[in-house]
């Protein structure tokens, strides 16, 4: 599988295929360093324009073409030879091409890893604390007798704790709600669950 | 094989695992290691310099002495948590392949605390806001610019607030006039009188 990639990419990527393999390498850290700490270094830039002869815009906007290019390759989780062929497409050569798979292959984990932190995320299960207690006497009855559970569910989203939700149950409800979860749990012993996870692995 | 300290269930499998890393130190130094978890359980914080000391002499790495005191943690929460005496403790430790002088330094160490981790046990269950202070004031509303006499009188109540979630205190006002402060007091009076009853 190729990368298809837009022109206004490939023209910034252009001068980069001029580079020779050690420029080049030089090139990509800089590019991972940028997608690391997520922020441009524009003294770097100034330094590489003045190395390689060239306007540090043009640095820029070829640096950040081979972020783009990093991230879309990471993202489509090309293997070498896919990534080979197509930086070969692009026009990069032999020691410039072994110097981006040199490149692709070092960060791969971590890269990776950050792409998948990237992803839509929803508030999952943090903590449950729970509490039984038996209603006595209220304003408008006395003498009763009232099992209750208590419950504080706490969730959390991107590593942060949101607010805690408090909730309160009778005994018929808190054992329909771990009938129900032991269901869901021996859903997946299933042979259709079983089938589905045996395909994705 | 049911066990007390795990509230009549299985053992979990890892706590199977980690008793056999426990029982490469010696007794001497699972008794120091479990004062540090104890003190980590009773709301202190563990010494981690003390704890790196004591598990040298077995080299143990960095995921080990994480282990062995989550496991320590574990055994000790479990056990007060369900009410454990130290003997009945020490037996079924023993069962689970615990070294005998280190089920004894062990259940030594966890019977001389166990009221006070019960006590602590007890402070962290759940619980929902909580009153701390109560100020009250009692007014005289002479005029106001609705009504020239108004000659009434009313409370003033200002409850602070701990709020659970956020450890904040947060404070409540909110004024009563004369009647509405009667039967709020009546009220509480009667709902005393059944807190009474109880206790």
């Amino acid at each position: 599988m190729l990368l298809i990639i837009g022109d206004s990419h490939k023209q910034h990527l252009s001068w980069l295929t001029q580079l020779d393999g050690g420029a080049l390498y030089d090139c990509c850290n800089m590019a991972i360093a940028c997608i690391s700490s997520g922020r441009t270094t524009p003294r770097s830039y100034q330094g590489a324009a003045q190395k390689l002869g060239v306007g540090a815009e043009v640095v820029r906007s070829g640096i950040e073409a081979l972020v783009e290019l990093f991230l879309q390759s990471h993202k489509g989780a090309l293997s070498d030879i896919d990534f080979t062929d197509s930086v070969a497409a692009l026009g990069f050569g032999g020691d410039a091409a072994a110097a981006l798979l040199a490149a692709f292959n070092k960060h791969q984990v971590e890269l990776r890893r950050l792409l998948s932190e990237l992803r839509l995320d929803v508030p999952h299960y943090a903590d449950l604390e729970w509490r039984h207690d038996v209603t006595v006497a209220s304003r408008m009855l006395r003498h009763q007798v009232e099992p209750t559970t208590l419950l504080r569910l706490q969730t959390a989203q991107r590593g942060e704790r949101l607010p805690s939700i408090t909730l309160q149950t009778d005994p018929v409800n808190l054992l329909h709600l771990t009938r129900s979860l032991e269901m869901a749990l021996e859903e997946v012993k299933t042979p259709h669950c079983r089938r589905i996870m045996r395909h994705i692995k | 094989m049911r066990f007390r300290f795990c509230g009549d269930l299985d053992c979990p499998d890892w706590v199977l695992a980690e008793i056999a890393t426990l029982s490469k130190i010696t007794s001497v130094k699972m008794k120091l290691l479990c004062n540090q978890v104890l003190a980590d359980l009773l709301g202190g914080s563990i010494d981690y310099d003390k704890v790196n000391k004591i598990t040298s002499d077995a080299k143990y790495e960095t995921g080990d002495v994480k282990a062995s005191i989550a496991c320590l943690s574990f055994i000790l929460s479990s056990a007060g948590k369900y009410g454990v005496d130290s003997e009945a403790l020490s037996n079924e430790l023993q069962q689970l392949g615990l070294p005998k002088e280190h089920s004894t330094s062990l259940c030594k160490s966890y019977g001389d605390k166990l009221v006070s981790l019960q006590e602590e046990f007890r402070r962290q269950s759940l619980q929902l806001s909580s009153v701390e202070a109560v100020e009250w004031r009692v007014d005289y509303v002479l005029s106001s610019s609705h009504l020239k006499d108004v000659c009434e009188s009313c409370v003033q109540l200002r409850l602070a607030i701990r709020n659970k979630d956020t450890q904040n205190l947060e404070h409540l006002s909110f004024t009563l006039t004369a009647d509405k402060f009667r039967v709020f007091l009546h009220e509480m009076k009667q709902a005393y009188s059944q807190l009474e009853c109880l206790s």
